[in-house]
């Protein structure tokens, strides 16, 4: 797992290009209000593997319209942040047991209301029913057979106890679940604390301890986690900004054995010069999600399930019109602690390294029409059975927004 | 206009309580909210009569101002304007206050940063300006050197963009919004 940090920082240190979301969060809010604005668009692709976890490769073209809003309303003491996307992805080939319409939509409410200097709370939720993960969100860490739900509700009270202390309260809910597959949901629930220490007008430190359950669907164990981290919120310039939290985490199987892995989880947001900026994320520790796989063995439930996770995108501006965009995931699992669902017998570890990158244009044509052409790249390498793929996806799309 | 009167006097004498006790801004911060809500009409006299007063909790009494008049664009200028004649030695710092709770505010606020000293340059924060700022001339106050532990620290263009989980765009805003980061100022000019 040594080599998995270096090659981390070395690639947040030399890291050019990247684009999404999830784990690139920073830690705040919404700066500026923004109007109502609506998004109508469409997008061709072809995909020469729309089924990488299921038998043999097979490509289609596909089709994805959609339809989304977003707002933004701040005022002194509310700030609410509104965003839905829905649309769907479908296959005008799609091979036989695989279905050829999908889901491919996201919503999220995220609301901050300031009750005083000293108190105030915080709800961010999310939910997606899609078809083809989105990696920075750091809930899938390979591509599954037909759509996923993924939900998450997270609720904090924070109070500002003196000048320069202030702590973060919540409960986190967050659930997944397949549509076409056993043993892989997930629900969890996390309470935390945090406590905030403004060390200087630039610098926060930070001091974390979470504890959350996570119920398995099916065969997929139990389990408790407990977080102790430390961290840090640094504003390096006006336009460069990260967190970084590290510690402990314990992982403890319901009647199972228990696991204790370093955790970190760092964001870095940076507007790099006018024209370029870069963000990246990195996170590593034991995962309750994706824990059921198929070993040769048979299939089994891996109980100490240790993730990296990495990514950096950026954006260019070459002109006000036009923007070139792209980025890495890079996400390498490893599946220790196996047991064969059948008959409980120990099974040998199992590892996965999926990298995803992705490269664009962007053209806007006038005040309401963008045109976008991406391409996306996709290789997972595995010792797990149908987890060894590659996938190439070359799209084409346009959007209005009014 | 008695009600008023006597607003201003309740204000000024709690804003001289720092010459007799170590003031509490956040005490004071609440009285002004509560006394501004009541007397809306009069928020720039409150805020220039309790500024006066008490410098040291300049920041604190211009946010409260700012909630407690549920201020507009132009009030929340026209309040760090007040605030800054009040006590010119806080005004890079009301300013960055007034941004905090009223962001919206922003190019009205540095029009009046303009306008008041031209020479002070742009009122985000930086690291560089930060550390100019302590080593020039530090806030007789914590909780105006301070700001709130709950937010990210410190301010500038960057930060997480709206629309999305993580702050990003969930309908992509392409091309990229181009930022163009202000001049790193100096807030103590030779």
């Amino acid at each position: 797992m040594k080599n998995y940090f270096s090659l981390a920082f070395a690639s947040l240190l030399f890291a050019g290009s990247a684009g999404a979301q999830g784990l690139y969060y920073v830690g705040s809010e919404a700066q500026e209000s923004l109007p109502l604005k609506w998004v109508v668009g469409v997008t061709a692709s072809y995909d020469d593997n729309i089924s990488p976890s299921y038998g043999n490769e097979q490509g289609s073209v596909a089709i994805n319209p959609y339809v989304g809003l977003s707002f933004v309303n701040i005022t002194p003491q509310t700030t609410w942040d509104v965003y839905v996307r829905l649309g769907v992805l479908y296959y005008l080939d799609a091979p036989a047991g695989t279905n050829d319409l999908n889901n491919q939509s996201r919503a999220g409410v995220n609301l901050t209301h300031r009750f005083s200097e000293r108190l105030r709370f915080s709800s961010r939720n999310f939910v997606a029913y899609e078809l083809n993960p989105d990696y920075s969100y750091g809930v899938a860490s390979s591509a599954k057979v037909g759509e996923y739900f993924y939900w998450q509700s997270d609720n904090s009270v924070g109070f500002r106890w003196t000048e320069r202390l202030g702590t973060y309260t919540g409960l986190r809910l967050a659930g997944t679940s397949y549509s076409d597959l056993v043993n892989n949901g997930t629900f969890t629930w996390e309470l935390y604390n945090q406590f905030r220490y403004q060390l200087g007008p630039q610098t926060v430190l930070t001091g974390d301890y979470r504890y959350g359950q996570t119920t398995g669907d099916g065969a997929a164990s139990d389990s408790s986690d407990q977080y102790f981290l430390v961290g840090v919120e640094h504003r390096f310039s006006p336009n460069t900004i990260a967190i970084a939290r590290g510690g402990i985490q314990l992982h403890e199987i319901d009647g199972g054995d228990s696991y204790t892995s370093p955790y970190f989880e760092l964001a870095l947001n940076s507007q790099v010069t006018q024209q370029l900026s870069v963000r990246a994320y990195t996170r590593y520790g034991i995962e309750s999600n994706d824990t059921y796989q198929i070993h040769p063995a048979g299939p089994s439930i891996f109980d100490n399930t240790q993730t990296l996770r990495f990514g950096v995108s950026s954006e260019y501006a070459l002109s006000p019109m036009m923007s070139i965009f792209g980025g890495v995931d890079y996400i390498p699992t490893s599946y220790a602690g196996g047991r064969r669902i059948s008959d409980n017998a120990g099974v040998s570890d199992l590892s996965t390294d999926l990298i995803n990158a992705y490269i664009g244009l962007s053209v806007k044509f006038n005040d309401y029409l963008t045109g976008t052409v991406s391409y996306n790249f996709t290789e997972s390498s595995s010792d797990i059975q149908f987890q060894d793929y590659t996938r190439n996806r070359i799209s084409i799309g346009v959007s209005a927004e009014f | 206009m008695k009600k008023t009167l006597c607003t201003v006097l309740l204000g000024t004498a709690l804003g001289l309580l720092p010459s007799m006790a170590e003031v509490d801004c956040l005490e004071l911060s609440l009285t002004v909210k509560h006394t501004v809500a009541a007397e809306q009409s009069k928020v720039l006299e409150i805020v220039s009569a309790q500024v006066a007063a008490a410098p040291s909790c300049a920041c604190e009494i211009v946010k409260a101002a700012i909630e407690g008049s549920a201020a507009s664009a132009d009030t929340v200028a026209a309040i760090v304007e007040a605030a800054a004649v009040a006590a010119p030695e806080q005004m890079r710092l009301v300013s960055q206050c007034a941004v905090a709770v009223a962001p919206d505010a922003l190019a009205k606020v540095q029009a009046v940063l303009a306008k008041l000293d031209p020479n002070l340059g742009d009122s985000a924060a930086s690291t560089k300006s930060a550390k100019d700022s302590k080593d020039a001339k530090a806030p007789a106050s914590e909780v105006a050197a301070m700001p709130n532990p709950l937010d990210f620290p410190g301010k500038g263009p960057i930060g997480p963009t709206p629309g999305g989980p993580g702050g990003f765009p969930l309908i992509p805003q392409l091309p990229p919004i181009v930022i163009f980061p202000p001049d790193v100022s100096n807030v103590n000019p030779q």
